[in-house]
């Protein structure tokens, strides 16, 4: 067995780090919406994290971005915020967009989906089904935006939530550095995929 | 390091070193220089402002050394000549939706990395700048006590802001730091499309 090179002891601390950081956040998970005063980057900033529908599937866009490789490592995380920013201004302006939440039920199921089986489309294609998705994840944020008394800082909550949410995704895609870490990245899919199944199942029974 | 990007470190190192210093010297003083450091701070207290002027900061990391260094005195001097306009009572009142403007063309840029030649990056700096300056002025004009010390003020602060950045990003010259930047102008986008559809729908 070769020593193993300082380098390799970074990157095992840093997929363990992402590891901890994930197990620590499903902690949060009740998603109950944010009361009517509370408003501002806060609100914003929480909004994404306390939905287990948002938050795995941002999660598995960085993931699958670390799993493509360059370049769609970089260019999901700067693709994503700007076309959900579409979605969510759809939503303030009010735009019907029909069936919002099972179309990101099914992007949890897709995306995660997509890391199990290792599926590795050309890029424009991995692009353009994120940023599908990235429409109605933020038509929902939109939708509850106008509420809040700040408007600057909710979006600015929210969109730097994401974004963190999608660095916690790609160091967690960084474990495929690891040994038999595509094993353990696909394992991660598969049980964001059944997150979603069941996330599926108690959507359609009400 | 190029030395466009020395002197961006040693330009940020001598400001650094200079507010150290200074801040024994005028402990307590009766300087009367609120209003300079009032306009100095005016973007922290309205983050859109900052926002705005953040992305021409990321803007002008991404390009050449002559273009950075003509973006950053653009914007510096059109902010400075905006604010000026807006305390004499030119070009009209408030103009709130500036930032969001100049976050939703200027962001974009900088997701994009954009480059563009000098003149070109220095003209959209004194453009963003006037228009920068004359909106963040109108909005304050009645607390403002000695307009001079607020307009210089309001001039430095941008001029920090843009080479704080350039030196933050030109001393990390790793790919993940181009990337950042890029992200950053993705995400003002982001916000300045979604401030800017609220406040139209609130009309």
């Amino acid at each position: 067995m070769p020593p193993r090179s300082a380098d390799h002891g970074r990157r095992r601390a840093a997929a363990w780090t992402a590891v901890c950081a994930l197990l620590l956040a499903a902690q949060a998970q009740a998603h109950t919406g944010q009361p009517g005063g509370a408003s501002g980057f806060l609100a914003g900033f929480l909004h994404p994290i306390t939905g287990p529908d948002h938050l795995l599937a941002m999660l598995a866009v960085g993931m699958w971005g670390a799993q493509l490789g360059m370049p769609a490592l970089w260019i999901l995380p700067v693709a994503f915020p700007l076309v959900m920013a579409v979605g969510g201004a759809l939503g303030i302006v009010g735009l019907p967009l029909p069936a919002t939440e099972t179309a990101i039920v099914c992007s949890v199921v897709l995306l995660g989906g997509a890391i199990a089986l290792d599926r590795r489309p050309p890029l424009p294609l991995a692009a353009a089904l994120v940023a599908f998705f990235a429409v109605f994840h933020g038509y929902a944020h939109g939708r509850e935006l106008p509420a809040y008394a700040s408007a600057l800082g909710f979006s600015a909550g929210f969109v730097l939530a994401t974004g963190c949410i999608h660095l916690l995704g790609i160091g967690i895609g960084f474990v495929t550095h690891l040994p038999r870490g595509e094993h353990v990245l696909r394992a991660g899919g598969t049980a964001i995929a059944l997150a979603g199944a069941v996330l599926a199942w108690r959507l359609a029974a009400g | 390091m190029t030395p466009t990007a020395r002197a961006f470190v040693r330009a940020a190192t001598l400001l650094a070193t200079s507010l150290l210093l200074a801040s024994p010297a005028g402990a307590h003083g009766n300087a009367n220089l609120g209003d300079l450091y009032q306009g100095m701070l005016q973007p922290l207290f309205h983050p859109e402002f900052l926002l705005a002027a953040l992305a021409i900061a990321l803007w002008s990391t991404q390009q050449e050394g002559r273009t950075a260094v003509a973006i950053c005195t653009g914007f510096m001097g059109g902010v400075i000549v905006g604010s000026a306009g807006a305390l004499l009572g030119l070009g009209g009142g408030e103009m709130p939706w500036i930032p969001c403007l100049i976050m939703l063309v200027v962001g974009p840029l900088v997701a994009a990395s954009v480059r563009v030649p000098a003149a070109a990056g220095a003209t959209l700096g004194v453009v963003a700048g006037l228009a920068q300056g004359h909106a963040g002025t109108a909005a304050e004009v009645a607390q403002i006590g000695r307009p001079a010390l607020w307009t210089l003020g309001l001039g430095i602060g941008a001029g920090l802001l843009g080479t704080y950045a350039n030196a933050a990003v030109q001393r990390v010259p790793a790919f993940w730091m181009q990337v950042a930047v890029r992200v950053l102008g993705s995400w003002i986008t982001a916000i300045g499309l979604l401030v800017g559809v609220t406040a139209v729908r609130a009309r």
